[in-house]
Formats: structure tokens, C-alpha cells, sequence
């Protein structure tokens, strides 16, 4: 009887968890009218919240769907989630996008960086069918591996988040069915959290890292040392990089009660405002981070964030449009896009980055934009103007584009 | 006369007593000054050991939940995943439903005992060493907290994390330390623990229901696990999700406050002991963050510390043996003279 009731217990904890990403799942199928949703989606904000409950209603891992459901091509993403505050706007762009185009994506949820994690999606989506794959923060020589697969099945691949190693570029890069990449200005990101910080006024700043091994982090947290070794007068509470961010925090603040300024290579408010105000010194520590989240407006307002950067859900355009006009028989030349990130040092800032690039149905760049990249529909798109779409993407360009 | 020997002995437990609690605290004061002295007086304000003591409180939790199965020889690595994935839940559900106070502390330590105990039913029902079924639990349960995730990180602020502020973090903690001791020292329950601890055969001999113990351990376990992921949460104000088994990092820090506990155990009570157990380990990490060591070092200096405070708390008692012979030796020496 005990185990009984036990196990029953056991169930509904579990068939809980499963309900956790389903809650809109009512309400995102009722709005299942694709082309609609996609042509409205940029003006219509009623259309757009349609179409982000859609794109939200589907997060429960693996087999996640958006786009165009009947697309004549399945693009695979291999993504770790869907459902923070960027990667539900990468793949609501993605949505977007796939609506426009007739493309499906087929999200794939990974659970680590692992390279097998990743060789092991490649091989799945591969087998699954799909007509070309976009990895996310994949990188190292793993990448020539994922590659061989995609050769083998006649996939192919872009990349996304992620530089490829200069050590197996040329390699990459002849392979016919790698398409090209782009990556963010990481090292740069990770120098201006910590110049924020010391414009701010700190003096004695903890350096936190995500764990080795990830290219982007990488590329931070070099960028970051660079800004301490450029600073010499600015003191470094110490380093931490590893995976259990809260503690490192709770133990930096318990080790030295000087410490005002924390940098951190990914969500800054989420990993240290409690262990600040834990620690009682609410207002005593500043905190610059790269990757927004929706709790940056509050953080910023109050002075607590001096730095938060971001808006990186751009970079599914460029392996976007890379792969599309490969699938379409009219490849670009391959190239690697470095992005913008989008820098917010103040509330001001970060409101504007929600209105004109973030908030519902809102994007970087429209569908009338990307057109021009499309090679069947202009014949004069070229890799160039990639090139400097990633250079000039900030919140200034936008309203330049779309206006006020 | 009868009453002056009874106040000798009273005298002299109370002397032992003394010096046991001494013996005790004498640990945490070696760690304190060593580190203050060694960061040149950056370790050890009072703000620091009030921070140390509040991280010290979910780890205890955790030790005491592990407590029983480990002196019983089962390794349930599963623990670090239950508190994960307990904290975990609730707070999805507050970001979801933006669930109160109430909700939030019941759904979590509730996740947590049912958590905890279907790692006892697995153990029960699969017949297969504790370990290995905890690792297979341990994995289904990270896996199900990346479902559940939101992101790296899943946070929750404001009135949610009342519970991890003073005084009601010490509150809690005063009251799963007062049970755990009454569970511990004064049931039947805990007489069978310790019967099962000294050896598992005598202990079914002696007519224990071993199986029954063992259930009972992850029940006990699972209830203190539903309250450390509370505690975690509440202090923290976040939870990371985990992967590649990195839920098990929280438990081998629990572990060697066990461990500390242990060798403490012939000086005070073993609860206490892992407290200090704890509380060393923490002081240990801010004390070599203190000193300017590097993460990857930090780990490596706290192993070689650990070692040499078991070591000498496994053999201080040969070493005042081995000075006391000595001295006995010399005196019969100088007597036979």
C-alpha cells in the first residue's frame, strides 16, 4: 500500500514536470494558422503575440517545431534551451523567418557542450532528414566531425554563437557542405564589462567565468583578463571559473567585504543580486554581464548593473541565409560573420533595445530585408552585405532602418 | 560520602565534558587564525562568519539527510539531484504561476520527499547496489531538471526567498537540527541506524528489520533534502541547472562534512560534529579565496587541507598516547634510578 501511494506520488511529480512547458499549449495550437501569423507578425501586435505564444508553447526538449509546418526545406537546431530570454527570441526569429521563407526548424535541445552531445544531435537530426543544420556554440576540432556526418548524409551546416578554431579553419571551410558562420564580438564584450565596471567607480572586481571549453566564454573571459592586465591600478578580487556561479559569488563577498564590482561572463542578475543582498551589501556591488534577461530593465534602473550586453538572437540570420541559398542551389561564399553585440549601460538603453529589437514581432531585420540577401531574389546578394549587417547591427541602425 | 563521590564523578564528567567541547572548537579557531594570519587579516571579519555560517546551513541539511544511509553503507549520490530538482520546481512554478510563499516552501520540500523517496523505492524494489541505482536516479533526475529548466540558471527574488534570510534561515535550520537529533538519538528508528552502522548481520540477528531501516533512511533523507533545496533556493536565489552529473558536486562537499563529523564523533555529538564539519569546509574556501588562490588551486589546497585535519583528528589520540607512554617510560626510568 505505502509503495503504492509512493509510486503514485512519483508519477504525478514527474507527469508535473513534463506539464511545466506546456502550459500554453491551448492557446499556442489554437493559433496554428502559419502564414497568417508570419505575414502579420511585424506589424500586427496582436498577430505577434499570436505568434510568440506559438513559438513559446512547445518547450517540453527535444522535437521542438516552429516555422513553416509544410516548408519544403527542415532546417535542425541544435540549441541547450528554447526558453530564456534569448533563445526564445532566436527561435521566435527563426519562426519568423521559416513563416517567410517555407522553411521548418526542428529544434534540437541539447543538455551539455559536450562534443559527443553535439556529434550525437548532428547524427539524429541527420537520420531524421533534415536538409541542412545550424549548431549553436559548437566548436573545437569537433566541428570537422559533425561536419563528416553532415557529408555523409548530404546535410549541410552552418554554424551560430561560435568562432571556428583558426587551427581546422581552412579545413572547414573546404568542405562543399559547410556554408559558413558567425560569432559575436565575445572578446571585446568581455574587456567592456570589466572598463563598465571600472568607469563605475570599482576598485576591487571578482572575475567570473563560466568553465573552459565553450568558445564564446572563452573569448570573454580572455577579453576580460585583458581589461584587468590594461588596468593594472584596478585590483582583482579573484577568479572563479567553473559551474556553480551563486556560490562563487557568496563566496567572494564571505572573503573579502571590498569587493564592489563582479563581472560575469553570462546572466549577471540571476547568479548575484540575492547573494548580494544575502551578504547585506545591496547597493555596495556592481555587477557587469554579457547575456540580457528580462529582469536587466529593474537592475539597470537602480544602478546595480553598470553593463549588461547582448541581443545575440541576430546571429540565426546569417547561418539562415547562408543555408537557404545553399538549399536553393545558389550558395554565397562562405564566410565568417563577426556580430555586434548590443551594449546596455543604462534603463534608457535597454527600453529602447526591447522596442526596437526585442518586444514581440519586433526584429533586427525584417523579411523585407533579408530578401535582398536571397540570392533567387536578388541577384546581386552577396556575402558582403552580411558582412556588414553584423558589422553595423546596434539599436541606432535599427531605428535608422525601421524608424521611431 | 556516597554524595562526595557522586560530585567527583559529576566533576569529573563535567571536566571531560569541558575539554571535549574544547577539543571541538579548538578546530574551527585553528582554521580561523590560520587563514587570517596566512590573508594578513583579509579573512575572518564578522561579516565573513556570519556569511559562512548561512552557507554552511543547507550543506549541513544535506549532510544530515546523507547521514544515515552512509553510516549504514549506502552512497546515495542521488541526493544533490533531488535538492536541484526540488528547487528547481518550485521555482518554475513560481516563474509559471507566480506562486506565494506558501505554495512555493510546500511544493519544494513535498518534491523533495517524493523525490527522495522513489530514490528509496528504486533502492528497494531494484535489488542492485545503492550506488548504482543513485547514479541511474541521479541522471533521470538532472535529466528532468533540464526539461524543467528555464535557462542556465532558473532565479526567483523578492518574497519568494524570505526563508534564506536571518533570522528564518536559522529558524529552519534550528528546527530540522533539533529533529534530526531527536530522530537520531531518541527513536528506534535511529537505535536500528546505528545497530545497522556497526554491522548490518549482527544488527538482523538482533531482530532489526534491515530492510525497513534502509527505506526509512531515504524517507528521513528525503524529507531533509525537500528542506535543504528550500534552504538552497532561498539563500541563493537561484538554481543552476545541472549537467554532466555536476549535482553531484554539491554532495561531496555534505560528504566530507560527514567524514569531519566522524572524527569528531568521540568528542561531541555527531550532528554537531558535522556542522563544524561544514563550517571548516566553508571556511576553508573563503579563507583560500582570501589568500588569492586561483579556483583550480583552491580545489586542490582544500583536499590537501582536508587531509591533514583527518589525519591529525584520526590520530591526535595515538600521538597523546605516544607522548604519555614516553613520559611514563622516563619516570619509571628515573624512579629505577
Amino acid at each position: 500500500m505505502k509503495k503504492a501511494v509512493a509510486l503514485l506520488l512519483a508519477f504525478s511529480m514527474v507527469f508535473a514536470l513534463f506539464g511545466c512547458g506546456n502550459t500554453d499549449t491551448a492557446s499556442g495550437t489554437a493559433g496554428t494558422d502559419t502564414a497568417g501569423a508570419a505575414e502579420g507578425s511585424a506589424e500586427d501586435p496582436a498577430a505577434a503575440d499570436e505568434t510568440t505564444s506559438e513559438v513559446w508553447s512547445d518547450q517540453a526538449g527535444a522535437g521542438e517545431v516552429c516555422g513553416d509546418e509544410n516548408g519544403k526545406y527542415t532546417i535542425g537546431v541544435v540549441i541547450h534551451t528554447t526558453t530564456d530570454f534569448l533563445c526564445a527570441k532566436y527561435k521566435e526569429y527563426s519562426d519568423y523567418l521559416g513563416k517567410a521563407y517555407g522553411v521548418r526548424f526542428n529544434y534540437y535541445i541539447i543538455e551539455n557542450f559536450a562534443d559527443e552531445t553535439y556529434l550525437s544531435a548532428i547524427e539524429n537530426l541527420c537520420a531524421q532528414g533534415v536538409d541542412a543544420i545550424i549548431t549553436t556554440n559548437f566548436s573545437g576540432t569537433a566541428v570537422l566531425q559533425g561536419l563528416k556526418t553532415c557529408e555523409q548524409n548530404g546535410v549541410y551546416l552552418g554554424v551560430g554563437w561560435s568562432q571556428i578554431d583558426e587551427s581546422i579553419r581552412d579545413q572547414v571551410f573546404a568542405s562543399e557542405y559547410f556554408v559558413g558562420s558567425s560569432y559575436e564580438a565575445d572578446f571585446d564584450a568581455g574587456y567592456e564589462i570589466i572598463t563598465s565596471l571600472i568607469d563605475a567607480g570599482c576598485t576591487n572586481i571578482a572575475a567570473i567565468g563560466y568553465e573552459p571549453g565553450i568558445t564564446c566564454h572563452d573569448r570573454r573571459w580572455e577579453g576580460m583578463m585583458q581589461a584587468f592586465e590594461d588596468h593594472p591600478e584596478v585590483q582583482k578580487a579573484g577568479e572563479y571559473r567553473g559551474l556553480e556561479f551563486t556560490k562563487a559569488v557568496e563566496d567572494f563577498l564571505a572573503a573579502d567585504d571590498t569587493i564592489d564590482g563582479i563581472a560575469i561572463t553570462l546572466l549577471g542578475i540571476e547568479y548575484c543580486s540575492e547573494p548580494i543582498k544575502s551578504a547585506g551589501r545591496e547597493g555596495q556591488v556592481k555587477i557587469a554581464f554579457c547575456d540580457l534577461s528580462e529582469n536587466c530593465q529593474g537592475s539597470l534602473d537602480s544602478g546595480e548593473t553598470v553593463c549588461a550586453i547582448g541581443g545575440q538572437y541576430v546571429d540565426i540570420v546569417f547561418p539562415f541565409v547562408l543555408l537557404y541559398n545553399a538549399l536553393e542551389g545558389n550558395p554565397m561564399e562562405k564566410v565568417e560573420v563577426p556580430v555586434n553585440f548590443i551594449v546596455c549601460k543604462s534603463g534608457e538603453e535597454f527600453a529602447n533595445y526591447m522596442k526596437y529589437l526585442h518586444d514581440d514581432g519586433v526584429y533586427a531585420w525584417t523579411t523585407d530585408e533579408i530578401d535582398q540577401l536571397i540570392v533567387s531574389k536578388n541577384s546581386e546578394a552577396s556575402s558582403e552585405t552580411l558582412l556588414e549587417m553584423g558589422a553595423n547591427y546596434s539599436i541606432e541602425d535599427t531605428i535608422a532602418r525601421h524608424g521611431e | 560520602m556516597n554524595s562526595l563521590s557522586e560530585r567527583g564523578t559529576k566533576m569529573k564528567i563535567t571536566s571531560i565534558n569541558l575539554k571535549n567541547a574544547f577539543k571541538v572548537i579548538l578546530l574551527p579557531v585553528f582554521v580561523y587564525i590560520l587563514f587570517f594570519v596566512c590573508s594578513g587579516g583579509n579573512f575572518g571579519k564578522p561579516s565573513s562568519i556570519i556569511m559562512n555560517l548561512k552557507q554552511t546551513l543547507t550543506p549541513t541539511l544535506i549532510s544530515y539527510a546523507m547521514c544515515c544511509n552512509m553510516l549504514c553503507d549506502r552512497m546515495d549520490l542521488s541526493a544533490g539531484a533531488v535538492v536541484m530538482l526540488s528547487a528547481m520546481f518550485g521555482a518554475k512554478m513560481v516563474y509559471l504561476y507566480g506562486i506565494g510563499l506558501v505554495p512555493f516552501v510546500l511544493l519544494v520540500v513535498g518534491a523533495g520527499i517524493v523525490l527522495g523517496t522513489v530514490s528509496g523505492i528504486m533502492y528497494m524494489l531494484l535489488k542492485v547496489p545503492a550506488i548504482v541505482t543513485a547514479l541511474g536516479v541521479c541522471m533521470v533526475y538532472e535529466t528532468l531538471s533540464n526539461l524543467a529548466s528555464i535557462s542556465w540558471v532558473t532565479a526567483v527574488s523578492g518574497e519568494i526567498t524570505t526563508l534564506g534570510r536571518f533570522p528564518w534561515c536559522l529558524v529552519i535550520f534550528a528546527v530540522m537540527f533539533v529533529l534530526f537529533y531527536i530522530i537520531f538519538n531518541h527513536t528506534k528508528f535511529g537505535y536500528h541506524v546505528r545497530a545497522c552502522a556497526s554491522s548490518q548481520q549482527i544488527a538482523k540477528s538482533a531482530g532489526v528489520d534491515t530492510k525497513k531501516t534502509a527505506f526509512l533512511c531515504y524517507v528521513v533523507s528525503a524529507l531533509f533534502l525537500g528542506v535543504a533545496a528550500l534552504l538552497k533556493i532561498s539563500i541563493q536565489g537561484s538554481i543552476d541547472t545541472p549537467m554532466y552529473m555536476s549535482s553531484t558536486n554539491i554532495i561531496f562537499n555534505c560528504m566530507l562534512g560527514i567524514y569531519v563529523g566522524l572524527a569528531l564523533e568521540p568528542y561531541c555529538n555527531l550532528l554537531i560534529g558535522i556542522f563544524v564539519g561544514n563550517f571548516i569546509l566553508n571556511m576553508l574556501t573563503t579563507g583560500l579565496l582570501s589568500m588569492g588562490l586561483s579556483a583550480s588551486l583552491q580545489d586542490t589546497a582544500s583536499g590537501v587541507f582536508l587531509l591533514i585535519i583527518m589525519i591529525f583528528t584520526y590520530n591526535n589520540q595515538r600521538v597523546l598516547d605516544f607522548i604519555n607512554s614516553r613520559k611514563q617510560r622516563r619516570e619509571l626510568a628515573e624512579a629505577h634510578q
